[in-house]
């Protein structure tokens, strides 16, 4: 327990550094939301200046930063000038969509990933295992977004499936199965694309883990004493190799929310990526570090969530632990 | 096949024309094979030790390997009493399997870490269908039998030292009634008094269960003190075989005289060095 409550409080101070560290970067980049503003003679320049006065921008970054904590204090994170809206409600309703498109991608990809990964361990150098590792390879080496507009020609060209956005036009009408259904199939194309990028790279290091320890004198001594193929991979092999697996789990909840936003903006799903995409463009300050707060905050839960796993299944860990508490 | 020198027991283990080869390199290419273990013969007996001796790469834990059914033989058969496991398929051989059991060097990598000192012993017996009061009642006497104490039973194997766990191995082989241990440089990575003492521990043992040993070693000193015979294996072949005390006192292959030069080198620096500092 100690040794959790310390990664809490770790995680805490972190958040405060990145928060501020945010702060100062978007100040040293060139540009703000009112920039576009100048460029049109119908505005004059007081007009600019009472907006930058309006939303705080003519403050020092100190003060600019108090006000902003005290508002993240409050949950509201900030305050869009494009939307007119605080950053909270807003980022809540597209990152809604970002964690079930990644939540559906992270399952299908896990699901796939381990048992391929034992397989392809169990069967090293075979034909199967040469010929996976090839298209891992393949996948690995192509950039996402040639697989996502690759998957989409192909499902355009054969209306295999729908393209564009979350829901077809008559969504409302539908009854609830068939608006699950039509979600679904809609998410398809996206989580398709994300399980092939993300799966290729976790199958590998399942491979790897596993290989480990297969050559490891206790599992000969458990293939010794009589103990059978599939107990001896999942009772023994599995919980010694799962420290890397488990890790890069912790890593896959922590990109939950920022490992799909580009394929989100290509495949037009309404989640955050297109939101973040805009307000970077637009200088959007307070909504992009509200973004990069909330991707932080992933990160960190992933990372808590992956090292109370460790904890729990490995031995050495706790013992490490108690000896540091 | 070399003669190995009289054995007076009935044979628990017996190998015969027991080959193995490595190929290696990628597929699209000729592949480089090379062989390990090139017909060899052994045989021991009811309560007697063998040792198997030879420089590194020689072929001695590949031996051992097939034997305990963890490699594939290229050709040979493999007894033991009057099973021949070499034809048997992997499932047949399952229950065949724990009356050949190997004691690694390494005793910390040959115990999954996640375990307590009581799962290590109590596997094997649950993998034998035995309930769980008979699997605590022996796990207890395996660990007095191994001068371990029973309380020591719910700690994770990561807590033991060095030997303790090298005796925890001995106890988890013995839960299963084997016939033959293998102990692949079984004492070799621990100190002397602790090498002394799991050394009688395995002659206790033999005696209280008329086990046969096939001892891997590079240590002539271990062998002479542990093993009634021995073969000495180069470039995957045996070499020379006999009672202990002929084959060490009048060497006649070139390997053989060059293990026990080794051998008499280190213990005369060991004894210039202890006279130094003396």
């Amino acid at each position: 327990m100690r040794y959790l409550r310390r990664r809490l409080i770790r995680a805490v101070l972190l958040l405060f550094g990145v928060s501020m560290l945010c702060f100062l970067f978007t100040e040293m980049a060139p540009g703000s939301f009112f920039d576009e503003m100048r460029l049109n003679p119908q505005i004059s320049p007081e007009t600019i200046a009472s907006l930058r006065s309006r939303y705080g921008l003519d403050q020092p970054l100190a003060v600019r930063y108090f006000r902003w904590a005290c508002s993240a204090a409050q949950a509201d994170f900030g305050y869009s000038i494009a939307y007119n809206a605080p950053v909270a409600p807003l980022l809540w309703t597209r990152a809604k969509n970002t964690l079930l498109l990644n939540a559906a991608a992270m399952s299908m990809t896990w699901l796939i990933s381990i048992p391929l990964g034992i397989w392809m361990a169990t069967r090293r150098r075979s034909t199967w295992d040469r010929a996976m590792d090839g298209v891992n390879s393949v996948l690995i080496s192509i950039p996402e977004i040639v697989i996502a507009v690759a998957l989409l020609a192909i499902a355009v060209r054969w209306r295999i499936l729908p393209v564009g956005g979350m829901t077809s036009m008559d969504h409302e009408a539908l009854s609830r199965w068939e608006r699950m259904r039509d979600i679904a199939s809609r998410m398809l194309l996206p989580a398709i694309t994300l399980t092939l990028v993300e799966s290729s790279m976790i199958v590998r290091h399942v491979r790897a883990s596993f290989l480990e320890v297969l050559g490891a004198p206790f599992v000969q001594a458990g293939r010794a004493l009589g103990i059978g193929n599939m107990r001896l991979l999942f009772r023994h092999v599995l919980p010694a190799a799962a420290n890397p697996i488990i890790s890069l789990f912790g890593l896959s909840l922590a990109g939950l929310l920022s490992g799909s936003l580009l394929i989100e903006a290509i495949c037009g799903w309404p989640g955050l990526g297109p939101l973040i995409l805009d307000a970077t463009l637009s200088r959007d300050i307070d909504l992009v570090i509200g973004g990069i707060m909330l991707s932080t905050l992933f990160m960190l839960g992933g990372n808590l969530i992956a090292d109370t796993l460790l904890l729990l299944c490995d031995p050495r860990i706790r013992i490490g632990a108690t000896n540091e508490s | 096949m070399v003669n190995e020198g009289p054995r007076s027991s009935p044979a628990v283990l017996r190998v015969r024309g027991l080959s193995k080869r490595y190929t290696r390199g990628p597929l699209w290419q000729k592949r480089a094979s090379f062989v390990a273990v090139n017909e060899v013969e052994l045989e021991i007996g009811l309560g007697e030790t063998l040792a198997l001796v030879g420089s590194s790469g020689s072929g001695k834990s590949t031996v051992a390997r097939c034997i305990a059914q963890l490699e594939t033989l290229d050709s040979g058969q493999v007894w033991i009493d009057d099973r021949e496991l070499t034809q048997l398929s992997a499932r047949e051989l399952l229950p065949f399997r724990s009356m050949v059991q190997m004691i690694f060097q390494d005793a910390a990598t040959a115990m999954n870490p996640r375990f307590s000192a009581a799962e290590v012993i109590q596997e094997p017996l649950r993998i034998q269908g035995r309930s769980r009061s008979e699997q605590q009642e022996i796990a207890e006497a395996l660990m007095k039998e191994v001068a371990l104490s029973p309380d020591c039973l719910k700690r994770s194997v990561l807590e033991f030292s060095g030997g303790q766990k090298q005796r925890l191995a001995i106890a988890r082989a013995l839960a299963v009634r084997p016939r033959l241990l293998i102990l692949d440089e079984a004492l070799s990575g621990l100190d002397l008094s602790i090498r002394a003492q799991i050394a009688n521990l395995l002659l206790d043992l033999q005696e209280a269960h008329s086990l046969a040993y096939l001892l891997i070693s590079h240590d002539l000193a271990v062998v002479a003190g542990l093993a009634d015979r021995i073969a000495v294996m180069s470039q995957g072949r045996i070499v020379e075989a006999g009672s202990v005390s002929t084959v060490l006192r009048e060497p006649s292959h070139d390997e053989t005289k060059k293990l026990v030069a080794a051998t008499r080198e280190a213990e005369s620096k060991l004894a210039i060095s202890a006279g130094a500092s003396a």
